[in-house]
C-alpha cells in the first residue's frame, strides 16, 4: 500500500470517529436525535437519482448544461442548412420543393423496361383542328413540341424516364395527383393561365401543357400514339 | 469536457458548411454570376443533354406566364467535368421575342469526359426580367 493511500485510509476513520463524537455530544447536549426534513430528504434523493444518470457529467453545472443546448442548436440549424428541398412524391414522381421552384423528377431504381433513349416518338393523335406545329426540339432524351391555334396551345413533352427532370413555378401553381377512370395517375400542375398533365406509360415519361379546358387536355392526354 | 466541447462544436460547423455548399451546383462552377429566382414570369425550364458519337445536343426550353412574359434570352453553356469542377466548352445564346422558347443546339468532336448543360434564362416582362439558371443531368462520351 503506497504512502498516500494509507493516509487517505487513517484520514477517513479519524474524521468518522470525530463526525460520531460529535454526534454523540449534541444528542447528549439537546437530548434528541437530529432527523433530516422531507424537503431537504427529497433534495437528496433528487441529487443522487441525478447523479446516476449516465449524462450526469455532460449537465452537472449550468456552463455544462448552456454548452449542451447550443451544441444541440448549432446541430439542429446544420441540418436545417443542409436540407435544402422538401421531397413529396406523386405516384412515380418526386417532387423537390424549393422557395420559389420544385424540380420535378422520376423515383430511380424503378426503371426496368424503359428504354434509355427514345426509340418510338408519340404524337396526340387528337389535337383539334387548326392546330399547328411551331417549334420543336429533340434530343436522344426527349422531344419537345409547341402547337398553336390563335391564342391557344398545346405543349407536348416526351421524356426518357432516366432523363426527366423539370423546373416549375410554385408559387402561383397547385400541384396535385389526379387518377382517371382507366387507372392513369397523373401529377397535375395548376396555374392561373395553364394546366399541365405528366405522366408514365410505362415506356417514358409524357407532360402536355395547354390553356385549354382541363376535360379537353385529358382527353389529349389518352389520345397520344406511337407514330407509325 | 471543454475541449470536448469545442471540438464537437467545430466539427459540427464545419460539416453543416461543407453539405450545403455541396448541395448547390453553382459552387461547384468557378464562373460568377448574379442569379435571381424569383419564378415570377416562368412556368418552367428544363436543360437537357445527350452525347452520342462524340457530338452534344443541348435542348433548353422555357415557358413563361403566357399573360407576363414578353421575351426570353436562352443562353447555354456546355461544360466538362474536370476533377472537382466544371470547365467552360462552347456556348451558345438566342432571344425568342415571345413567351416560351424551345432552343436546340449541338457541338461535335468533343473529347471523351462527362459533360452538363447550363441554361441561363432572362425572361422578361416588359422592362422587367428575372434570371434563372437550370443544369442538364449529366452524360458521358
Amino acid at each position: 500500500m503506497e504512502f498516500n493511500d494509507i493516509f487517505l485510509q487513517a484520514l477517513e476513520e479519524t474524521y468518522d470517529d470525530e463526525f460520531e463524537d460529535y454526534m454523540s455530544s449534541l444528542e447528549e447536549r439537546y437530548g434528541c436525535e437530529h432527523i433530516f426534513g422531507n424537503k431537504h430528504n427529497k433534495k437528496m434523493a433528487k441529487l443522487i437519482k441525478r447523479q446516476r444518470k449516465p449524462y450526469f457529467k455532460l449537465i452537472s453545472s449550468t456552463g455544462r448544461r448552456a454548452a449542451c443546448i447550443i451544441v444541440a442548436f448549432i446541430v439542429m440549424s446544420a441540418s436545417a442548412l443542409s436540407v435544402k428541398a422538401i421531397r413529396e412524391a406523386f405516384f412515380d414522381f418526386i417532387s423537390n420543393i424549393f422557395s420559389d421552384h420544385s424540380v420535378v423528377t422520376t423515383e430511380s431504381g424503378t426503371d426496368k423496361g424503359y428504354p434509355t433513349t427514345i426509340e418510338e416518338e408519340y404524337f396526340i393523335s387528337e389535337l383539334p383542328d387548326g392546330f399547328e406545329e411551331m417549334d420543336k426540339g429533340k434530343t436522344d432524351n426527349s422531344i419537345d413540341t409547341s402547337y398553336f391555334r390563335n391564342d391557344e396551345y398545346v405543349f407536348f413533352t416526351q421524356y426518357t424516364k432516366t432523363a426527366y427532370e423539370q423546373t416549375y413555378d410554385n408559387e402561383r401553381s397547385e400541384f396535385n395527383e389526379y387518377m382517371d377512370s382507366d387507372g392513369e395517375h397523373y401529377m397535375v400542375i395548376t396555374n392561373e393561365n395553364e394546366i399541365t398533365y405528366i405522366w408514365d406509360n410505362g415506356r417514358y415519361i409524357f407532360e402536355i401543357a395547354s390553356n385549354l379546358d382541363k376535360d379537353f387536355i385529358l382527353k389529349l392526354c389518352k389520345s397520344t400514339k406511337i407514330k407509325s | 469536457m471543454r475541449r470536448i466541447i469545442a471540438i464537437m462544436l467545430s466539427f459540427v460547423m464545419t460539416l453543416g458548411m461543407s453539405t450545403t455548399a455541396f448541395a448547390d451546383p453553382e459552387e461547384e462552377t468557378p464562373v460568377v454570376i448574379e442569379i435571381t429566382e424569383d419564378y415570377l414570369y416562368t412556368n418552367k425550364i428544363s436543360s437537357d443533354l445527350s452525347i452520342s458519337n462524340h457530338t452534344a445536343t443541348c435542348k433548353s426550353v422555357v415557358r413563361g406566364d403566357s399573360s407576363l412574359a414578353t421575351k426570353v434570352v436562352i443562353t447555354q453553356t456546355l461544360q466538362k467535368k474536370n476533377g472537382n469542377s466544371w470547365t467552360y466548352v462552347t456556348s451558345w445564346s438566342k432571344t425568342f421575342n415571345t413567351w416560351y422558347a424551345i432552343y436546340t443546339t449541338s457541338k461535335s468532336s468533343l473529347s471523351s469526359g462527362t459533360y452538363r448543360l447550363k441554361t441561363v434564362a432572362k425572361v422578361y416582362s416588359g422592362n422587367n426580367y428575372e434570371t434563372i439558371t437550370v443544369y442538364s443531368r449529366t452524360a458521358s462520351c
